[in-house]
């Protein structure tokens, strides 16, 4: 049974003493731990959830399985999700999907062999007059071509491998 | 181009640092809060109903009126949220105003709070957003060291607290009922109505939820008045509205309008015509849960009532253009897909239903039609209005507007097959 | 108040309760509108869109395609089930759901009593066209007592929504999302509440199935069923039981709106194979010698008259049974007195004969309301002390579920938290004997309050002020007169303007408190120190096993030793079978026909069905037979039979007016029975709080005799243990898994558990029902 240091287990209690429910929390603590568990949420996450927030483990998991963005399954240390809507979809992001599946050599849902990528698709991304947009972590990047991919994933793997991870 | 209101802070081509606290109010900012703390709550809501002010997620409803079921006797908490789970696909307005111009967003919360006495208020960003929502933070903390939030708010007696929640994403979120259960921390399935959120919402409270751009109009109306907004734009829609085009277009973006401009103004002038050297083929007006309109429905002025009388809605007024290199199959199949996805899984004709129509069009799209695949699609069409919340009836929108107006291409399918080109790239998956 | 309306259903206008449900409306007037997630119980919640009519506000307006569930009656309200638009919605929806559905229908568990089935009939759904795969499911180990085949869902939340959210389960959920929503536990495992049997009925097809049904299956339509009642506790709910082949396959509630609505326990649902278990009797016995039953019978008769013309008619006793009907308890009864002796006893001691007596006698009293379980579900304030209400009477504590739902705060008076406490405002854990006290604190705002009792004491008092219907709820089944008492005066006392108390008891078996209102009975004492003091030579048991009375079987040896000729009733081997000389086998509960009085004095009637076998009467038949065979059968016709326990002398009761399908008539007794008279309050029984008290734990697995035979109920029972709270175990340098010996203390020894939901000073070990096989097996493997 894996257990979260002291002052996480506060932080996440606290944050919930801070609403009229308790349950409000969740999601956030469902995010902070999906972090801390290095980008997904095992099952003990669920279990601490359940415990930390004061609500049965099955409307944790109920949750946790709901939303696009609480994963139960390992992922990548960078989740690269393609914007798949209509804007993008008319701008080609098909083709963008193509380059970063060849050039990683994942399907969709899937994660490179290296742990540094999970590939996802994405509802629109509120970018569209910037199609095809993708984000890659916490950067969004848009006007996309395949080969602006490349360079994209070439620069990340350069500073990952700087140690810029 | 006409004045810019809720976009005068925002470089809507690149966005840049968020506005700051002090360009804000240089600006004539928080001028609107100060009007309505003078004010009784009573009197702010009478403002905005005066001023005509629809709510911009969507449906076009009357903000005032909406405020006005607010029970003003109830002692215990009342909650204002904020709708910025801005996931419509093609739309791309609130982005905008969260990223670019935060403050302005704040204030138009502190007014509605202040109307309805609301102490508590949310702001519900999605995840994909989390940077605007560093940035809203960020103004959160400069607005209560500068007074703006917090107890006694500018020496006025009123307390409102505001925070943010990041969404963990999903699309049916945006639906206030469904945005409610969320921000509860549980499944977004959409509520029953009634009780309606006014009289009973977030945990049981009384509860708003506005759409971002609508809340952003309120420091505009309460600073110059609900006769200056009430003389923009038409008649039944007041104001401006921030209007954006992508897809087909040679300039994708969005522009700040008054109320009632013609579509076509917006797709030549604005949008700079076609991309491509093909013409234009449809429109979907407001985001893609809306009706597709043709070429010969293009003078429609963008207001909630003409784009209804037009067979559409105006939704959230962000355009999507299709030209004629586009295959509607194709297309179709792209958006259906969307829903089937995003289905909350509540009630059968939506959960069930929509991936049975995506496994049709997917079919014919795959040269895999079969002869009564357009009858059964017809049929579903209808069937997938009668559900629990407007998400499929959205989903309707697009569909049946695409399999009517477009259906000889389907009946092109079903007759020969897919079209090589039209097939997507290997490896797409659905 | 309610105000009536008129609609128009169908082109036919009628009356109704303005804002009723009109799919209720339409259901409750047999005019069928498919539905799958709408129940009863469970309430509207307009998810799975089947049962669509147009309606419309008015005649003059038109109809709109809308759900009959969501839609709440108003005066001139037009609807029209039949409407074109509406059937072919419906059967659309049918579509819908048998997209992914599987064609399992000829070999599935559900088939033929397959709400799917019905609906997919009457919505006129033939053709199936999707030419698309069917999403496929894993499914889960939940336990003994359910299957799971996720594969059938239709996803109507009905299974979360009963589980969760009614029974107020926590380890079932919905998962996932879209087409892929996942009903089911977060990982494998045995279901966690008492009340998961229903999930077989509230699930429209077969996702939830019984797992024992399922492994001997019969279709529903070849099983013979008759109404009874259940004989598990003494609650009384109506139970469906199914047999075919002889053997009993499976238990599902029946409706009764005045007791069990719609649900039963698990203990009632899956306790019924004790029916099949090996060591149900097959033959009489005589003095070792297997003959037929009806020539025991008749030999019995001939050792009685033998002893009786020996030592006289006072040398014979009789010994009654909380789970025998009123008839059979009559008849022996009247048999007794054929043979010109009075002493019948009831109870497992002079303390549980008189508290149930008393708390009968004011159940029936009509000097203060008295709840049924319906009642309980309106209560505003809950009050529950002396014992494990989940264990010992659990269809009370879904009542009370409701009520917690409702906003309903529950205070709980136990030595040791059972299941209900955790949805409990506020527990305190009391030594036994000290429930009493402690309740009158509560309802007596001036008497003075312990430190320790503070906090709770000073919140009830509260929540009682605040509630205008509140609610108390006390066990009868522990000898406890002063709890009864206590719990008596506290309705009387807060009964007051503008406030209705009102109160229920609950009882160790299915007709205890019928065998509790029994006018000339003795108490087991009487019969005890007969046998010991050689003035009673010879016993007649029915249906009880007399080693539970005793606390070791050296004391229940002793106790027998002087008896010349002990002759038992049952339809199972006990210790009492084992050491009888005469054995005389009636068929089961299930079999039998005849009446139980439960907690709150509802006589219910119970129909037998004859199942061919070895054995073929029931313990009234064989009794009356015996009667017959003493040359005294007048007896039985006529009054004396209905009247020997005087409930209908003066009552509006007559038993054979209660046809089977009847919810049952509550007992009024009249003036002409006083409440028994009551000893003065018993003081608590450890009075130095040093020494340790012995809380004998019950189980809704494990405690009960008959439902401990059945295979999955003993999976689930507890095995013996020695709990202890930690500071208590810490004091006396005991850990948790140690051998705590109190054999010298309190006569118990086994494994320690800690427990600080324990009262202090009390140790608490299970009551385990063991059956008799089984313990003698141990018994020789021990010796071995």
């Amino acid at each position: 049974m894996t257990t979260i240091p002291d002052l996480l287990r506060k932080e996440l209690s606290d944050h919930c003493a801070h609403y009229a429910s308790r349950r409000v929390g969740l999601i956030w603590v469902l995010q902070k731990l999906q972090a801390h568990f290095g980008g997904y949420l095992p099952d003990e996450a669920i279990t601490l959830a359940a415990e930390i927030v004061g609500i049965p483990e099955p409307d944790v998991e109920g949750v946790a399985t709901f939303y696009n963005w609480l994963f139960r399954e390992p992922v990548g240390r960078r989740i690269i999700v393609v914007c798949d809507s209509i804007s993008c979809h008319l701008c080609g992001c098909d083709s963008i999907v193509a380059r970063i599946q060849k050039r990683l050599g994942i399907g969709m849902g899937e994660t490179t062999p290296d742990g540094e990528f999970t590939l996802l698709p994405v509802v629109c991304l509120g970018n569209c007059d910037k199609a095809p947009t993708m984000m890659i972590g916490d950067e969004l990047y848009d006007c996309l071509t395949p080969d602006k991919v490349d360079e994209i994933l070439d620069s990340i793997y350069a500073s990952a491998k700087a140690g810029g991870r | 181009m006409s004045e810019r209101i809720l976009l005068k802070n925002i470089d809507t081509t690149r966005p840049g640092p968020p506005c700051s606290y002090d360009r804000y109010v240089k600006g004539g900012g928080y001028e609107g809060a100060r009007a309505a703390l003078r004010m009784t709550p009573l009197e702010v809501q009478q403002v905005v109903k005066d001023s005509g002010l629809r709510g911009r997620g969507g449906a076009g409803f009357p903000t005032g009126l909406k405020w006005s079921f607010v029970p003003m006797d109830f002692k215990g908490q009342k909650y204002l949220i904020c709708n910025c789970d801005e996931m419509e696909p093609g739309t791309f307005k609130d982005r905008a105003l969260i990223y670019n111009d935060p403050h302005q967003l704040i204030e138009g919360m502190i007014i509605a709070a202040y109307a309805m006495q609301m102490t508590k208020g949310f702001i519900f960003i999605r995840y994909e957003y989390r940077k605007g929502a560093e940035s809203v933070n960020h103004a959160i903390a400069i607005a209560e060291k500068n007074g703006w939030l917090g107890r006694n708010i500018q020496g006025s007696g009123f307390d409102f607290h505001l925070e943010t929640h990041l969404s963990a994403g999903r699309y049916i979120c945006g639906e206030e009922t469904a945005l409610i259960n969320s921000l509860e921390g549980r499944r977004a399935n959409p509520r029953s109505k009634p009780p309606f959120p006014q009289t009973k919402g977030f945990l049981g409270q009384p509860t708003i939820v506005n759409n971002v751009e609508t809340l952003c109009c309120l420091p505009h109306i309460l600073a110059r008045g609900a006769s200056w907004f009430k003389s923009i734009g038409t008649e039944g829609s007041s104001g401006t509205k921030i209007v954006g085009a992508s897809g087909r277009v040679r300039r994708p973006g969005l522009w700040e309008l008054p109320m009632g401009v013609p579509m076509r103004t917006v797709l030549e002038e604005y949008a700079g015509g076609p991309a491509r050297e093909h013409g234009f083929k449809a429109v979907i007006p407001g985001g893609l849960s809306t009706p597709m309109m043709t070429p010969d429905q293009f003078d429609t002025p963008l207001d909630f009532d003409s784009v209804a009388k037009a067979g559409s809605r105006l939704g959230t007024a962000c355009l999507i253009v299709f030209d004629e290199g586009d295959c509607m199959v194709n297309v179709t199949e792209n958006i259906i897909r969307f829903y089937a996805r995003e289905s909350c899984g509540f009630c059968t004709p939506c959960r069930e239903g929509i991936p049975y129509i995506h496994d049709i069009v997917k079919a014919i799209r795959d040269g895999a039609g079969c002869e009564g695949d357009l009858p059964t699609l017809d049929e579903m069409a209808k069937h997938i209005m009668h559900t629990f919340c407007a998400f499929a009836p959205g989903a309707q929108g697009p569909f049946l507007s695409a399999i009517t107006k477009f259906r000889h291409e389907f009946e092109n399918y079903l007759r020969a097959g897919a079209p090589a080109a039209a097939t997507p790239a290997a490896g797409r998956q659905s | 108040m309610s105000q009536k309306v008129t609609i128009t259903i169908d082109g036919r206008a009628y009356e109704v309760e303005a804002g009723e449900n009109i799919l209720q409306i339409c259901l409750d007037r047999g005019l069928l509108i498919p539905h799958f997630c709408y129940h009863e119980a469970l309430g509207p919640v307009g998810a799975c869109r089947l049962c669509a009519a147009s309606i419309a506000p008015s005649a003059d307006k038109p109809g709109r395609l809308d759900m009959t569930c969501m839609t709440r009656a108003a005066d001139g309200m037009v609807i029209n089930i039949n409407d074109d638009y509406a059937r072919a919605f419906r059967k659309k929806v049918i579509e819908d759901l048998m997209l992914n559905h599987p064609h399992d229908c000829p070999v599935c568990d559900e088939g033929g009593e397959c709400m799917l089935q019905n609906m997919t009939v009457l919505s006129e759904h033939q053709h199936r066209s999707t030419r698309f795969p069917k999403r496929t499911w894993e499914n889960q180990y939940l336990g003994p007592f359910i299957h799971h085949e996720m594969n059938r869902c239709i996803t109507c939340y009905r299974c979360t929504r009963f589980y969760g959210d009614y029974a107020l389960g926590r380890d079932l959920g919905a998962f996932g999302s879209r087409n892929r929503v996942y009903f089911g536990r977060v990982r494998d495992g045995v279901l966690e509440s008492e009340f998961s049997g229903n999930l077989v009925d509230v699930c429209p097809t077969g996702v939830f199935t019984d797992k024992r049904f399922r492994e001997v299956y019969a279709r529903p339509w070849d099983l013979s069923t008759a109404r009874s009642v259940c004989v598990h506790c003494s609650v009384g709910c109506t139970v469906l039981p199914g047999f075919r082949h002889g053997t009993l396959r499976r238990i599902k509630p029946a409706e009764n709106s005045a007791v069990n609505r719609f649900f039963i326990c698990d203990r009632g649902r899956f306790g019924g194979e004790y029916v099949n278990h090996p060591s149900r009797l097959r033959s009489g016995r005589l003095e070792g010698q297997v003959i037929d039953p009806e020539e025991v019978a008749d030999a019995v008769i001939g050792r009685l008259k033998a002893i009786v013309a020996e030592h006289g008619p006072q040398s014979v006793a009789a010994l009654g049974s909380s789970r025998a009907s009123l008839e059979a308890n009559a008849a022996l009864g009247i048999l007794l007195a054929a043979l010109g002796s009075q002493t019948i006893a009831f109870f497992a001691s002079d303390a549980e004969r008189a508290a149930a007596r008393r708390a009968a006698a004011i159940t029936v009293s009509g000097q203060v309301r008295v709840a049924s379980l319906p009642d309980m579900e309106k209560a505003d304030c809950v009050f529950v002390a002396g014992g494990d209400l989940t264990a010992e009477a659990a269809m009370m504590d879904l009542s009370i579920r409701q009520a917690i739902r409702a906003g309903a705060p529950v205070f709980i008076l136990s030595p040791r938290a059972g299941s209900l406490d955790q949805y409990a405002r506020m527990s305190l854990r009391v030594r036994p004997g000290t429930e009493a006290a402690m309740l009158s604190q509560i309802a007596d705002s001036s008497a003075p309050v312990g430190t320790e009792a503070q906090a709770f004491v000073t919140a009830a008092r509260q929540a009682l002020a605040d509630s205008k219907h509140p609610l108390v709820l006390a066990s009868a089944m522990r000898g406890d007169t002063a709890l009864v008492e206590a719990a008596f005066e506290f309705t009387r006392r807060t009964t007051t303007e503008g406030r209705v108390c009102s109160l229920a008891y609950w009882f160790s078996g299915p007709n205890a408190a019928g065998v509790a209102l029994a006018n000339g009975d003795s108490p087991p004492s009487a019969v005890w120190d007969g046998i010991r003091d050689n003035r009673i030579k010879a016993l007649i048991v029915l249906e009880r096993d007399l080693s539970r009375d005793f606390s070791s079987e050296n004391e229940f040896a002793a106790a027998l030793k002087n008896i010349r000729f002990l002759a038992v009733i049952d339809s199972i081997e006990t210790a009492t079978t084992t050491a009888a000389n005469a054995v005389i086998p009636c068929v089961s509960h299930y079999q039998s026909s005849g009446t139980f009085m439960n907690f709150e004095g509802r006589c219910q009637r119970f129909a037998g069905l004859h199942i061919p076998g070895p054995v073929t009467r029931t313990n009234s038949e064989l009794l009356i037979r015996m009667i017959e065979a003493l040359g005294e059968g007048d007896r039985i016709a006529g009054a004396e039979y209905s009247t020997a326990y005087d409930i209908s002398a003066d009552s509006s009761l007559e038993l054979d007016a209660l046809e089977p399908d009847h919810v049952g008539v509550r007992v009024r007794l009249g003036s002409h029975l006083q409440p028994p008279s009551v000893a003065p309050a018993n003081p608590p029984t450890a009075s130095s709080p040093l020494q340790f008290a012995l809380w004998r734990t019950h189980f809704l697995f494990g405690s009960e005799e008959l439902s401990m035979l059945a295979p999955p109920i003993a999976e689930l029972s507890p095995k013996p243990w020695v709990e202890m709270h930690p500071e208590d175990a810490r004091h006396r340098r005991l850990t948790e898994g140690a051998t705590a010996d109190l054999t010298k203390e309190l006569g118990v020894s086994g494994p320690l558990r800690l427990n600080d939901r324990l009262a202090r000073h009390v140790v608490a070990v299970p009551v385990l029902a063991v059956p008799c096989a089984e313990r003698s097996r141990e018994r020789e493997e021990v010796m071995a």
